[in-house]
């Protein structure tokens, strides 16, 4: 299994260890610097994965100057440990062709072959959340963060607490498409379900809102799911946040495709509980937002 | 009006893909590897800078004390689970006693302020300071208690043959500063290189779990206590969130009780599935099993049995 020894093949070993901090670090930094990070990231770790990268790509040069003055000052001989002072060579008797594989191989793939959100099985297996109260932390937009919109810190979020006067969970806040339609999220529909007063102000709106289709699962074929992902953390942690959509018709949409619905904002109680509903009037196919994610 | 709530369609149990996959592997790699990169560099420096007369002096020579002081550093020195385990292993090279170590390695990602304040933050509104309390509380209990286990094991039987060995022929070599600076170099590539491989293996069997297991299978579980604790164990541990986010995954399993929750964020700190690879980097595999049981009993005693109340009726 082991190809490349430090006795046998060091100038190999070499080579393919520099090859892993230009990968690791070129792929890094790529991500950060191309903006694709915004599909995989919360905002607040974004700066964390650009210093990495920079951080890997110095450390190749760094890494052979210091692996010339290893051979300087001559404790090989003491045999005491390896020559990398490290785990390096611990990972030889592993079968260095193996690890370097393993480093090398699946990040690339995954980087080539990720689409950069999740499909359908994801969203189905995590469950698609229509209960705002079980996400303490997830607040309203003031306003929705569509096409071209600034990346959402924290410093973005909305203080409710401190809500401009006049405009407490008003619908004056929120903009208003070419068609007079609210411009919303998900997320603020959710929200108002928990809020009676928000309730009334958007019960019977016409308003417009953009996520990923899920269509129907049923016999039902006209109530489908409007999703858009939540994140704390990374993608892993992502869940949908998901509302009923009811439309006149069958959709032929693709699964998962964006997709800016406009239509009237409902209250229903569905099992005990208030759901926010949409009455679609038209349903247009969009291009994925730059910002995917809700924070 | 008809309506059909997906989140309530269990029709499946494990449904793959393969971009979802790579997604979910990718996501984590990318929120872990600056991490992890944080850890090997200060272990570089740990190597080539601290001498291990200093570790000596520094560490209570009683073993109680030791242990506490191993469960308390990581309010001090946190540092998440990705990026502790290749610290820990240049420390106990160091001479650290092991059994510190064991504490700090098992408290270090949950016992540390910003782990504090992000449960905190997510229950906000559901007696988040009692949760944040019963986490980092039965997380230093959890880390003292197996620390003082190990305290009371052979070495050998615990570590890897070359750490061990290692830590008992553990010796320095008058260096400048310059060679120094060298030699962290050298080691913090190699231990890089390591943790690296360790993690992508690890990462890659959460994101399948992570992915392709319906997440809704386990709502039935959720009224009885013990059956609740036990599921939400498991699926920290197929999860394998870090430990800085998790809180506000736990926090979305409101069906579950506050114990079962805690049994969450407790446990997937410690246990899960990209852990058992780089716990590799240190521990013999028998002793991996031990641990993971002995955790796996702990938890789940502490979390069912333990006066946690259900804070949310």
């Amino acid at each position: 299994m082991c190809l490349f020894t430090d006795c046998q093949f060091p100038g190999m070993k070499r080579l393919l260890t520099t090859l892993t901090l230009l990968v690791w670090g070129g792929l890094l930094l790529w991500f950060w610097s191309s903006g694709r990070i915004v599909s995989y990231l919360h905002p607040h770790f974004h700066a964390f994965v650009g210093m990495a990268g920079v951080v890997l790509l110095l450390l190749v040069p760094l890494w052979w100057l210091a692996s010339g003055r290893d051979n300087d000052h001559g404790c090989g001989s003491c045999g005491c440990h390896d020559h990398d002072h490290g785990g390096s060579s611990r990972s030889v008797r592993w079968g260095q062709s193996i690890v370097y594989l393993i480093l090398l191989v699946p990040v690339t793939g995954a980087a080539l072959v990720s689409p950069s959100q999740f499909g359908e099985a994801a969203v189905m297996n995590r469950g698609i959340i229509t209960d705002l109260s079980v996400l303490p932390n997830a607040l309203p937009s003031r306003g929705a963060s569509w096409e071209d919109a600034p990346l959402i810190g924290d410093e973005d979020l909305p203080d409710v607490e401190n809500w401009p006067e006049g405009q407490e969970e008003g619908v004056e806040y929120f903009t208003r498409g070419e068609d007079g339609a609210i411009e919303l999220e998900t997320m603020d529909l959710l929200f108002a379900a928990t809020e009676p007063s928000m309730q009334e102000e958007f019960s019977g709106q016409r308003v417009a809102i953009i996520g990923q289709y899920i269509p129907p699962r049923g016999e039902d074929t006209t109530g489908f799911d409007l999703v858009r992902m939540f994140v704390v953390c990374c993608a892993a942690d992502a869940r949908p946040l998901g509302i009923k959509v009811l439309a006149p018709e069958t959709i032929k949409i693709p699964r998962m495709g964006w997709v800016r619905i406009t239509g009237v904002a409902r209250f229903p109680q569905i099992e005990g509980r208030t759901e926010p509903l949409l009455e679609m009037e038209k349903i247009e196919e969009i291009e994925a937002p730059r910002e995917t994610f809700l924070y | 009006m008809t309506l059909h709530s997906n989140a309530r369609v269990m029709d499946h149990w494990f449904w793959f893909s393969l971009p979802d996959f790579a997604y979910s592997f990718l996501s984590v790699l990318l929120e872990g590897v600056p991490f992890i990169l944080a850890g090997v560099l200060l272990s570089g420096l740990i190597d080539a800078f601290l001498p291990s007369q200093v570790m000596t002096r520094c560490v209570p020579r009683n073993a109680v004390g030791g242990i506490l002081m191993g469960g308390a550093l990581g309010a001090v020195l946190p540092m998440c689970e990705c990026g502790i385990v290749v610290v820990i292993r240049r420390l106990l090279q160091k001479g650290l006693p092991l059994s510190t170590a064991m504490a700090y390695l098992l408290a270090a990602p949950v016992v540390n302020p910003i782990v504090a304040l992000s449960t905190w933050a997510a229950f906000r509104g559901m007696d988040a300071w009692q949760m944040m309390a019963w986490r980092v509380g039965i997380s230093f209990g959890l880390a003292v208690t197996v620390a003082t286990i190990v305290h009371f094991m052979s070495r050998s039987k615990v570590l890897r043959e070359d750490l061990s060995a290692e830590v008992v022929q553990g010796h320095h070599h008058v260096l400048g500063f310059i060679d120094k600076c060298a030699a962290a170099v050298r080691s913090a590539v190699g231990d890089f290189l390591d943790v690296t491989f360790y993690f992508v293996i690890g990462v890659g069997v959460a994101a399948v779990f992570n992915t392709a297991i319906n997440q809704q299978i386990i709502m039935p579980l959720a009224e009885d206590r013990s059956l609740a604790v036990g599921s939400m164990m498991g699926l920290a541990a197929l999860m394998s969130l870090c430990s800085t986010s998790d809180a506000f995954v736990a926090a979305t399993f409101v069906a579950f009780p506050a114990a079962a929750q805690i049994s969450f964020l407790v446990f997937g700190p410690v246990v899960d599935l990209k852990l058992l690879f780089l716990y590799q980097m240190i521990f013999r595999k028998k002793f991996i099993a031990f641990l993971v049981l002995l955790l796996t009993l702990l938890t789940w005693l502490a979390c069912v049995f333990l006066p946690i109340a259900n804070f949310r009726g």
